[in-house]
Formats: C-alpha cells, sequence, structure tokens
C-alpha cells in the first residue's frame, strides 16, 4: 500500500478511535495510531494500530498490537521451544487477542495483537478490543516483572 | 472522466496495453454469421435511421447495422477493422418506433462519438491484477460513459418524452400502442429508489453495475435537459455527479462532499443543531446548504420544526435503516453537525448539548462526543 493510503486509514482509525472516546494519535513516521492505558495497580500500556495489508477482496485489514516482551536474539539465547509453547497454551485461554512473536533482526518481542477489518469497525469493538489487546500484553509484561510498554 | 482513468498509472498502462486487433477481426464474422446486416433494402426505415444519425453526429468511420435475436430491448456498438458497427435487438426494432430508436442508435454513437469504444472496460475487468478500488473505478467510469451516451441519444431524438417512452420500454417490457411516457413521472421513480437506497445503506453490488440506475439515468437525461433551458450545463454535470455517487464507494468516502446516503441524517441533525440556538441564523443555513440540496433544505424547513421534531425526524432516518450505521458513517455525521455547530464561529451550549443528544442516539457516549469536540476544534 502507498504511503498515503496508509495514513487515509490510520486517520480512520483515529476518527473510530474517538467515537469510542480514547485518546491518541498518528505517528506518521512510524505508520501507526498510539494510545496509552492506564491499568490497575499503576500500571500502564501502550497499545498500537497498524494497518496489515488487505484481504483478496480488497478489505483492509489493521492489526491492534501491544509489545509485552523483547528476548535478544543470539548464541544460547532467543525464544526457548518451552517458552513458544507457553505462548501456544496462553493462546487457548486468552480472550480476543493472541500472542505472538514478531521477529527483527536482534531481537525477538512478545506482542498480543488482534485484527480487524476497518469497513466494518465498530467504535464499540474497538473499544474492547483495545483493552482486550492492553490486559492480555500486561498481563504477560506483569509475569516477567516489568512495566516497560 | 478518462482522464481520471489515465490519472492511475496502472489503469492507464493497461488501457494502453488493450490490443483489439483480434476482437475487431473477428467481430465482422461473428456478426455476419449470428446476426442480420441490414440496409435499406431489408429494413429501410431503420437504415435510414442510422443513416440520417450517422450524418447527425459526425462519426468518421463507416457504419454497418445488425440485428440479432433478443426478446429484450437492447443494443451495443463496437469498432471492427474497417467499420463501424450498431447492433440492435429484435425487441429494440419490434418495439420501439422510430422516434425512440432514434434514442437508442444515438445513445450507441455517443459510445463511438466520445470513444468509450477504444478504452476496452471488458478486457480491462477482465484483468487479474486490478485491485478492487481499481475496478470500482473503472465500473465508475463506465456508468458515467452511459449518461454521456444518453445525452447524445437525448439529443438525437430531440425529446425528453421519447427518450423517456424508450427506457420505460426497456425497463417494463411494455409495447402499448401510442405510449408516451411523462418523463417528470417516470424520473420521480428516482426519488424512491433513492429512499430505498439510504434506508439499506451501502450496498458493496451497486458498484459492480455496468450501468447505472434506469431512474437515474432518466433523472440525469432530465437534469441535461433542463440545463439546455436555463442553469449552466455545469451545474447539470455536479448534480449526475451527486446522483451517480450513490453508486460508487469511492464517491461517498470524500471528506469535501456529504455522502448522499448519510444525507438525511445529516440535514435532520443539522436542523436540530441550528434550531438549538433559537433560530436558524444566516451562518447556520449557509452551512445547511452546503451539507443538503436547496429543495431538500425548504423542504425540512417548511413545515417550520422545533429541535424535538426535527430531533424526531433523525431518530426516524435511523429507524427506517434496514441496516446499522457504520462508525465511519457515524463519524462522517458527527463531523457535519459540529461544523453547523461552528457555523457562528463558536459552540453554544445549546448546541453542545444537542450535538451530544444526536451523538448519544447513534450509541456515542458522553466523554467520546466531549473528544470529537475537542479534536474538531483543535484540527480547525
Amino acid at each position: 500500500m502507498e504511503p498515503a493510503e496508509i495514513l487515509s486509514v490510520l486517520q480512520q482509525v483515529a476518527d473510530v478511535a474517538a467515537l469510542a472516546g480514547i485518546r491518541g494519535r498518528v505517528n506518521e513516521e512510524r505508520q501507526h495510531f498510539e494510545a496509552g492505558f492506564n491499568l490497575a495497580e499503576g500500571r500502564s500500556q501502550m497499545v498500537y494500530i497498524r494497518v496489515a495489508g488487505k484481504t483478496p477482496d480488497g478489505s483492509t485489514v489493521i492489526t491492534f498490537f501491544s509489545p509485552c516482551h523483547v528476548v535478544q536474539k543470539g548464541f544460547l539465547s532467543g525464544i526457548t521451544r518451552n517458552q513458544a509453547l507457553d505462548l501456544l497454551k496462553r493462546n487457548e485461554q486468552v480472550m480476543f487477542a493472541r500472542y505472538g512473536v514478531w521477529s527483527m533482526e536482534n531481537s525477538d518481542t512478545i506482542v498480543a495483537s488482534c485484527d480487524r477489518l476497518i469497513a466494518t469497525l465498530d467504535h464499540k469493538d474497538f473499544y474492547s478490543t483495545v483493552w482486550y489487546v492492553a490486559m492480555a500484553a500486561d498481563r504477560f509484561e506483569k509475569e516477567q516483572g516489568s512495566d516497560k510498554f | 472522466m478518462l482522464a481520471s482513468l489515465n490519472s492511475n498509472p496502472k489503469l492507464s498502462k493497461r488501457i494502453a496495453e488493450f490490443r483489439p486487433q483480434q476482437h475487431r477481426n473477428s467481430v465482422r464474422t461473428h456478426l455476419l454469421q449470428s446476426a442480420v446486416r441490414v440496409d435499406e433494402r431489408l429494413l429501410p426505415k431503420l437504415a435510414r435511421c442510422v443513416k440520417r444519425l450517422h450524418e447527425t453526429v459526425g462519426v468518421q468511420d463507416s457504419i454497418e447495422t445488425y440485428v440479432y435475436e433478443g426478446s429484450a430491448i437492447n443494443a451495443f456498438v463496437t469498432r471492427g477493422r474497417a467499420h463501424l458497427y450498431v447492433a440492435l435487438s429484435s425487441g429494440a426494432v419490434n418495439v420501439l418506433t422510430d422516434e425512440e430508436l432514434e434514442f437508442v442508435v444515438g445513445h450507441e454513437f455517443g459510445h463511438a462519438v466520445f470513444e468509450h469504444v477504444d478504452v476496452g472496460v471488458g478486457h480491462l475487468l477482465e484483468a487479474s491484477d486490478l485491485d478492487p478500488r481499481e475496478r470500482m473505478q473503472m465500473f465508475a467510469w463506465k456508468r458515467a460513459a452511459e449518461i454521456s451516451a444518453d445525452r447524445m441519444g437525448l439529443v438525437c431524438c430531440g425529446s425528453l418524452a421519447i427518450a423517456a417512452t424508450a427506457m420505460f420500454k426497456t425497463l417494463s417490457g411494455l409495447n402499448l400502442p401510442g405510449l408516451m411516457i411523462d418523463a417528470q413521472a417516470f424520473s420521480e421513480q428516482w426519488d424512491h429508489l433513492v429512499a430505498e437506497v439510504i434506508n439499506c445503506g451501502a450496498n458493496d453490488e451497486h458498484w459492480q453495475l455496468t450501468h447505472p440506475f434506469p431512474p437515474l439515468r432518466m433523472k440525469a437525461m432530465q437534469l441535461f435537459a433542463g440545463s439546455q433551458g436555463g442553469t449552466t450545463a455545469g451545474s447539470s454535470d455536479a448534480e449526475v455527479e451527486k446522483l451517480l455517487s450513490m453508486m460508487d464507494p469511492r464517491a461517498r468516502e470524500s471528506r469535501d462532499s456529504v455522502d448522499p446516503l448519510l444525507a438525511d441524517f445529516v440535514l435532520w441533525g443539522g436542523v436540530a443543531v441550528a434550531l438549538a440556538s433559537g433560530d436558524i441564523g444566516e451562518h447556520e443555513r449557509k452551512k445547511l446548504l452546503g451539507i443538503s440540496t436547496p429543495e431538500n433544505l425548504e423542504r425540512a424547513l417548511s413545515r417550520n420544526p422545533s429541535q424535538d421534531q426535527a430531533v424526531e425526524s433523525f431518530q426516524a432516518a435511523l429507524g427506517r435503516r434496514h441496516q446499522q450505521l457504520k462508525s465511519l458513517e457515524i463519524f462522517r455525521i458527527a463531523e457535519a453537525l459540529l461544523h453547523i455547530a461552528h457555523a457562528d464561529g463558536e459552540m453554544e451550549p445549546a448546541e453542545k448539548d444537542s450535538l451530544v443528544r444526536l451523538l448519544g442516539i447513534m450509541g456515542v457516549g458522553p466523554d467520546a462526543c466531549e473528544l470529537l469536540m475537542a479534536r474538531y476544534q483543535k484540527d480547525r
């Protein structure tokens, strides 16, 4: 997708977010929408929304995501088999989100995420989706003993 | 419109790549095999009609005319190696009067004069690499091309009533002796269709039609005929563009204009917001005219509605919808209403309350309303 089209979709995301009463902003440089959430026990979580691509019929897909843990890559490091199995087990229990691993050059980032179609995105659904993704990410991060994201 | 297709590099490339030679080589063989070629000896009236219009519209190519078997009223034009071929269904020749045939043949000549026949829409739509928005653009162009061809048909037959009768016969299948249709009465079908389309909300199938809804074509011809007698052709074009936007999701997305499918919400919501501070002021009236047509605004205000009645009409519009408003549609309504509320430069508390009430009807909470208002003020 062309950058202008991506920004136009992100603007629509910002419009629906406003209808949901969620304050956030479009980060043009990083090409995502971002919003911060205050959770229980003084914890906080950032949720981002990026344009994921298009379905075969041309509908635009957006992904809500929230990073929750970074594992550096290298000899004897990175995500272990057990950690990966743990994520799969968690996916069976978590509601309205999923855990996954985004691989970068030097690190793997564990994220909670969820996909939606922008054209049919409902503001009430938007509200619950960002909160579920934020809570799923925070739960994992809390178990790792941090609150970086 | 063709320029807008060419402004898309991919479509422009595809149009340039269209090599109709194979089609042009075979089309005459196909017609000679499956239809009858007619001239003044076989069907004198039809042949003379085609000849007369050929000279009138100034098509350079020589013409061959064919009639093919088919009970529906139909026709097409295509370019061959050495001729332009105009083909009419037997239904068209059996049912239409000479004058009505002039409308149909004139319409087909329009496709030739405006060079629609050289774009190869069918070929382009078969190309698998066009994304849905590009396909939408192609279909939108095709529908606009039909409107242009209708105008040529109208000029050729010289009468809106004749064009209306031809269209009426095509649509109804009726062939009553001496039938002459009142164009005004027929075009009113468009208003009923608009109401239905609005109540149904966005329909993903409409954009895939190659021809505009027949009542839309009738309305567009009426606007064109009207523009010849007074108002400018430009304003007729703008009106027709609005009509066509009902079938084009891309046109409805434009932030510069009101989505016609949301017109009732914006009109009644706008009136409610404008009445919140008492009478509708000059600035508010101006803004309301920007989001509605003068006729619709006058119709709404002629009942001298109170603010509560305007809100009731807004709710009634919501009740008529067969499907829920999408959030992006709600946002566009909210944006238009904010525009009205800020018509005189500031939003009064009563206008704010009215906005919160209307947005609440659409399921937007008070906190979200505050956020929308803050965002609007920040962006101004």
